[in-house]
C-alpha cells in the first residue's frame, strides 16, 4: 500500500496541474481518451510486469502487439472467419509465443533479453510479411467486435451504484461468514454500510435521470429529440468548473413542428425533420441527482474495464495466492527459491506465457481501436512503454517486487502526461524528453525515499539489539 | 616487559543509541599473536576499526611505541604501520599479483609506473611469507588462500608492524589454513604483530600467545598462553559455563529413515556412497573442504541432479525433485544461508512459510492469519529475535539460521539435512541451534549434517561419516570420536573402524 502512495501522488499532481492551466482537459470526451488509452496501454503493462517480477524482461511485447493486430483482421476479413474463433486463435498464437520464450530462457538457458530480442525483430518480420505491408482493418464491418475496443459500456453514475452494492455485499460476507475467533471490526463496516448509501442514491439519480443522444422531451411545448449532449469549459477556472459539478452542458435538439409529432425510429426522417435547436440541459431535482447527472456525463471506455478486471485477477494472484508468493520468491532470489521447492522453471514459462497472451490481449484490443494498422509501424515501441509503467509503479528490474495497482498508476502517469504536453501547448517534440525525465525523477525519489527508510530501520534495530559488528 | 608497540587505553564508541565500546584496555607487544574473541555484538569489529583508523573514538587514548597517536584515517593507521586484512578479500582480480601489491600506491617516475621495480620487490615479499605463486600470476588464477596471501603481501610492502587479520580462515580448507598459520608464525619470528579476531576457538588455541575477551563492548579478561583453553574462552565470551550436554546415543530403532544406496554426484561420479539415518539419530559428515560433502547433501535433496544412485525417505523412492523430496519429508539448511537459504528483503514470516505455503493456504489462497500463526509458532519455538515486519537480511547471523530452521520444522519433516549449521554464527547462537538439534532428534527427527567444525563434529553427532574424495572413508561411532581418528580417515589414512 505504502509502495503505490508516491506513484499515486505523481498521478494526482499531474491531473491537477493540467486540470488548472487547461480545464477543457475535464471534459469527458478528453477523460475518456485518456481512460481508453490507459486501458489498452495498461494490459500491456501487467504482463510485462509479471515478467520483471522473475527478474527477467520482454522486449518482443510491441512486435506482439503489431502481429497479432495484423493477425485478426487477415483471419476475419481476409479468410472470413467468425469473429470469436479468430479471436481465440490469436490468442493462442501469443501464449505459444510467450511460451517458446519461457522455454528457451529456462530449459535452454538464454538470456530474457536475447530471447526477446529476437523475438521483437521476428514478429515484426513476420507481421510485414504476411501483410505484405497493406494496412489491416475491418472497414465499416464487424462494429459488435470493434465495439470491444470502442464501446463506453458504463458511466461513472452505475459505477457509483455498483462500489455501494460491492461495500454492502462485502459487509454481508463479513458478517456472515465471519471466524468465529476474529471478530470483525464493527464500527468501521457499519460506517462504510451507512457511507455507501448516499454513495447509491447519488449514482442511481444519475443513471435514471441522465440524457442522452436519442432521448425524447418537449421543448416550448413541443417534441423534440436529442441529437447531441455539447460540454464546454467555457473560459472558467477550474475552480468554477469543479463547483459547478462539471463543464457546462446544453443540449442540440430537434423539434418538431408545431402540433406534429417526430417520426419513431426512422434516422433519415428524423434528420430532416423539424428545426435544429438549443436547449439547455435541465437539471432537477435534488442535490444528489444532480451530483449523479455529472457523473453519468462521464463513460468509461470498455479497455480500461477490462484493465480493471485484469487488474483484480493479477492483483489477487501475485498477492494472494501461493503461486504469487512463490513468483516473488523466485524474482527475490531463485536458487533460494529452488531450495525450499519452488517450481521455478514452471512459473518462470508461466509469466513469458502470461505476457505473451497480455501482448494478444493488448494486440487485439489496439487493432479493433485503431481500426487500420500497419505491420512496419503498429506497436513500435510499446515494450518501452510498458516497462516504463511497470518500473513507475514500483517494479524492479533486479526481480522480486512489484505491485499490479502501482502499475496501472503508472501507465496512468504516463498517459496523463502525453495528454497534459498536448493540452498545455508544450511542443510536441518534448514528447519523450518530457517523459523520459518524469520516468527518471521517479524512481530515483522512489529509491531516495527506500534508503532512508532502510536507514530509519538498521538504526532502529541497532538501538533494539545492539551494535553489528 | 618490552614497551608495547601498540596501548589502547579506555577507548569508548557510542552509535547512536548503543555503546560499541567502553572503557576498552588493549596491549600488543612486538612480535606477538593476540587473539581477539568475543561473541557477534561484542564491539571486536569497532575496536578493529577504530585501529585501522576507519573510524575513531570517542574517548580515550592510542599509543604507538609509547608515543601518542591519533588514528584519524587510513592512511595515518597506515603509516603507523597498522593494515586490516578483511574477512571479505578485495582484491582487484582483473590484474596479476604484483599490480595488487602495489595498488594505489605504484613506485613510479613522472607517472609512470616502474613495473621493473615493482615486480622485483614483490617477488621478494612473496618469497618471504612463502608463497607458492609468482609475482606476474593474475590474481583471479589464485586460490581464496592465495588471494589472502597477496593481501598479506600488499600489508607488508609498506611495511606494517601490526597486521590485523579478521576472520582469515572462514572460507579457507584445511591446508591453506595450515599455510596461513605458518606465515603468521614466521611473521611473529622477524617482529611483526598479529591481532588475530576468529570464531574458531580450536586456532586460537593453536596460534595466539595472549587471548583477550570483549563482552558487550568492554574487557571480558585475558588469557596468558598457558591459560588458552576452550573452556575458559567461552566462559569469558558468554559470561558463564557452557558445554553440550552428554548426550544419550539414540538406539537404532526400527527401520532407517533415510536410505542411500550407490549414490554417485556430479563432483565424485566415481566413488558412490551407501548411508542409511535412523529416526532419531544425528549423524555427522566430516571430511576436508572438496571432498564432496555439499555435493552429497545436495543430491540427497534432490536440488542436484546424481549421476546415479537411489534415495529413499521411509522405504519409499525419491525421483531427484526437491518439491517431492520436501513432500516426503526432507529438508536442506544450505551453507550459503543468504544465498540460499534466506530471502533477505522478506519479514520472517514470509520467510518461514515459504516451504509450507499449502498448509497456510486454502485453495491456493494464502491466510495470512494463518500464516503469521505458524510463524510465530515455529518463532518462539526457536526464540528468533525479530521486530514486527523486520526484514531478515537485517537479523543476526544466528537468528538467520533460526528462520531458515523454522521454514523446514515448519513442513513436519522427517529427515532435516544441515550443511554447516554454525557457519558464522556467534556461541551463543550456536549453543541454542545445538541444544535444538537434540531436542528434535530426541522427537523422532533424524537429523544428517555436515560440518566442519570438529568441536561439533565430535561433540553432536550418535556418530560420523567421513568423506575422502568423495567417498565414506568411514564411519565412527560415538565411543571412537577422536579428532585423531576423524582427521585421519578424512586424509586418506586407514580407518579405525570401516
Amino acid at each position: 500500500m505504502k509502495k503505490i502512495l508516491g506513484i499515486t501522488g505523481l498521478l494526482v499532481l499531474i491531473l491537477a496541474v493540467t486540470a488548472a492551466f487547461e480545464p477543457s482537459f475535464l471534459l469527458p470526451a478528453n477523460l475518456e481518451n485518456l481512460t481508453r488509452r490507459t486501458g489498452l496501454y495498461g494490459v500491456l503493462a501487467i504482463g510485462a510486469a509479471f515478467v520483471i517480477i522473475t527478474s527477467g524482461i520482454d522486449l518482443s511485447i510491441g512486435s506482439m502487439v503489431g502481429l497479432t493486430g495484423c493477425v485478426l483482421p487477415l483471419l476475419v476479413m481476409g479468410q472470413g472467419w467468425p469473429a470469436w474463433i479468430a479471436v481465440l486463435a490469436v490468442l493462442s498464437i501469443s501464449a505459444a509465443l510467450g511460451l517458446s520464450h519461457g522455454l528457451l530462457i529456462t530449459k535452454v538457458g538464454l538470456q530474457p533479453f536475447v530471447v526477446t530480442l529476437c523475438g521483437l525483430l521476428f514478429y515484426r518480420g513476420a507481421a510485414r510479411w504476411i501483410t505484405d505491408d497493406q494496412p489491416q482493418g475491418f472497414g465499416q464491418a464487424h462494429l459488435g467486435l470493434r465495439s470491444l475496443a470502442t464501446g463506453k459500456p458504463i458511466d461513472l453514475a452505475l459505477v457509483a451504484c455498483f462500489v455501494a452494492v460491492l461495500i454492502w455485499v462485502a459487509a454481508l460476507v463479513r458478517f456472515v461468514r465471519a471466524h468465529p475467533d476474529r471478530k470483525p471490526r464493527l464500527v468501521p463496516w457499519a460506517c462504510a454500510v451507512v457511507v455507501a448509501l448516499p454513495i447509491f442514491l447519488v449514482g442511481l439519480g444519475g443513471v435514471l435521470g441522465e440524457r442522452e443522444v436519442g432521448d425524447r422531451l418537449r421543448v416550448d411545448g413541443r417534441e423534440a429529440v436529442i441529437t447531441q449532449v455539447v460540454f464546454r469549459v467555457a473560459d472558467k477556472g477550474i475552480g468554477d468548473i469543479l463547483l459547478a459539478g462539471g463543464p457546462e452542458r446544453t443540449l442540440r435538439v430537434r423539434v418538431a413542428a408545431e402540433g406534429q409529432s417526430l417520426p419513431e425510429d426512422d434516422e433519415a426522417a428524423l434528420t430532416a425533420s423539424g428545426q435544429l435547436l438549443t436547449a439547455p440541459y435541465a437539471v432537477r431535482g435534488s442535490l444528489g441527482t444532480w451530483m449523479g447527472l455529472h457523473l453519468a456525463a462521464i463513460d468509461i471506455p470498455a479497455p480500461f474495464l477490462f484493465l480493471m478486471l485484469l487488474m483484480a485477477v493479477a492483483s489477487y494472484f501475485l498477492g494472494q495466492t501461493i503461486w504469487g508468493r512463490h513468483l516473488l520468491a523466485l524474482g527475490q532470489n531463485v536458487d533460494a527459491a529452488r531450495y525450499s521447492g519452488v517450481r521455478t522453471d514452471r512459473l518462470v514459462i508461466l509469466a513469458y506465457v502470461g505476457c505473451g497472451l497480455t501482448g494478444g490481449i493488448g494486440g487485439i484490443l489496439f487493432v479493433l481501436d485503431l481500426n487500420s494498422v500497419e505491420a512496419a509501424k503498429h506497436g513500435n515501441f510499446f515494450e518501452l512503454y510498458a516497462i516504463a509503467a511497470a518500473v513507475l509503479g514500483g517494479c524492479s528490474l533486479r526481480g522480486g517486487e512489484g505491485s499490479i495497482v502501482g502499475v496501472v498508476i503508472g501507465t496512468a502517469v504516463v498517459h496523463a502526461l502525453y495528454n497534459s504536453i498536448n493540452l498545455l501547448g508544450i511542443p510536441t517534440q518534448l514528447e519523450f524528453a518530457i517523459i523520459g525525465a518524469v520516468i527518471l525523477a521517479g524512481v530515483t525519489a522512489d529509491e531516495l525515499v527506500k534508503r532512508a527508510v532502510a536507514r530509519r530501520r538498521a538504526r532502529r534495530v541497532r538501538e533494539e539489539h545492539g551494535a553489528c559488528t | 616487559m618490552p614497551l608495547d608497540l601498540l596501548c589502547v587505553r579506555g577507548i569508548s564508541k557510542r552509535f547512536v543509541g548503543v555503546q560499541a565500546l567502553a572503557d576498552v584496555d588493549l596491549t600488543l607487544a612486538r612480535g606477538e599473536v593476540l587473539a581477539v574473541i568475543g561473541e557477534n555484538g561484542a564491539g571486536k569489529s569497532t575496536l578493529m576499526k577504530i585501529l585501522a583508523g576507519l573510524q575513531s573514538p570517542d574517548r580515550g587514548t592510542l599509543e604507538v611505541d609509547g608515543a601518542p597517536a591519533t588514528l584519524a584515517n587510513p592512511r595515518a593507521a597506515a603509516a603507523a604501520g597498522i593494515a586490516l586484512i578483511h574477512q571479505e578479500l578485495c582484491l582487484a582480480t582483473n590484474l596479476d599479483v604484483d599490480a595488487n601489491v602495489f595498488l594505489g600506491r605504484e613506485p613510479n617516475r613522472g607517472g609512470r609506473i616502474d613495473r621493473a621495480t615493482i615486480r622485483a620487490r614483490s617477488t621478494e615479499i612473496l618469497q618471504r611469507i612463502g608463497a607458492t605463486f609468482a609475482a606476474d600470476a593474475p590474481t583471479a588464477s589464485l586460490s581464496v588462500g592465495q588471494q589472502q596471501q597477496v593481501e598479506i603481501a600488499k600489508a607488508l610492502a609498506v611495511d606494517a608492524r601490526v597486521l590485523i587479520m579478521d576472520e582469515p580462515t572462514s572460507s579457507l580448507s584445511a591446508r591453506e589454513t595450515a599455510d596461513l598459520f605458518r606465515i603468521v608464525r614466521e611473521l611473529r619470528a622477524s617482529g611483526v604483530s598479529v591481532v588475530y579476531i576468529s570464531h574458531r576457538l580450536s586456532e586460537v588455541i593453536e596460534l595466539a600467545d595472549r587471548v583477550s575477551v570483549l563482552r558487550d563492548g568492554r574487557n571480558a579478561g585475558e588469557l596468558a598462553r598457558e591459560e588458552i583453553t576452550h573452556d575458559a574462552m567461552v566462559r569469558l565470551m558468554v559470561g558463564r559455563d557452557v558445554s553440550l550436554s552428554e548426550r544419550v546415543s539414540a538406539r537404532r530403532a526400527g527401520a532407517a529413515v533415510l536410505k542411500v544406496e550407490g549414490l554417485r554426484t556430479s563432483a565424485w561420479p566415481a566413488e558412490s556412497v551407501d548411508l542409511e539415518v535412523y529416526p532419531g539419530e544425528i549423524v555427522g559428515v566430516a571430511g576436508l573442504v572438496g571432498s564432496g560433502r555439499t555435493e552429497l547433501l545436495r543430491a540427497i535433496f534432490g536440488v542436484e541432479a546424481a549421476v546415479a544412485g537411489t534415495v529413499a525417505v521411509e522405504g519409499a523412492q525419491l525421483p531427484g525433485d526437491v518439491v517431492r523430496s520436501v513432500a516426503a519429508g526432507l529438508g536442506l539448511v544450505p551453507e550459503d544461508r543468504k544465498g540460499l537459504g534466506l530471502f533477505t528483503e522478506w519479514t520472517v514470516p514470509w520467510n518461514v512459510s515459504l516451504a509450507n505455503l499449502a498448509e497456510v493456504a486454502t485453495r491456493g489462497r494464502i491466510d495470512r492469519g494463518a500464516e503469521a500463526e505458524l510463524a510465530a509458532r515455529f518463532g518462539d519455538q526457536l526464540t528468533v529475535k525479530a521486530g514486527a515486519g523486520q526484514v531478515a537480511g537485517m537479523l543476526s547471523g544466528g537468528n538467520q539460521q533460526k528462520v531458515v530452521l523454522a521454514k523446514w520444522l515448519a513442513t513436519g519433516p522427517k529427515v532435516l539435512l544441515l550443511d554447516e549449521p554454525t557457519r558464522g554464527i556467534d556461541v551463543g547462537a550456536r549453543q541454542e541451534i545445538y541444544q535444538l538439534l537434540e531436542k528434535l532428534a530426541r522427537a523422532g527427527l533424524a537429523i544428517l549434517f555436515v560440518s566442519s567444525e570438529m568441536e561439533e563434529v565430535l561433540a553432536l553427532p550418535d556418530r560420523v561419516l567421513v568423506m575422502h574424495e568423495g567417498r565414506l572413508a568411514g564411519q565412527l561411532d560415538r565411543s571412537e570420536l577422536s579428532e585423531q581418528a576423524v582427521m585421519t580417515l578424512a586424509t586418506g589414512g586407514s580407518g579405525a573402524a570401516a
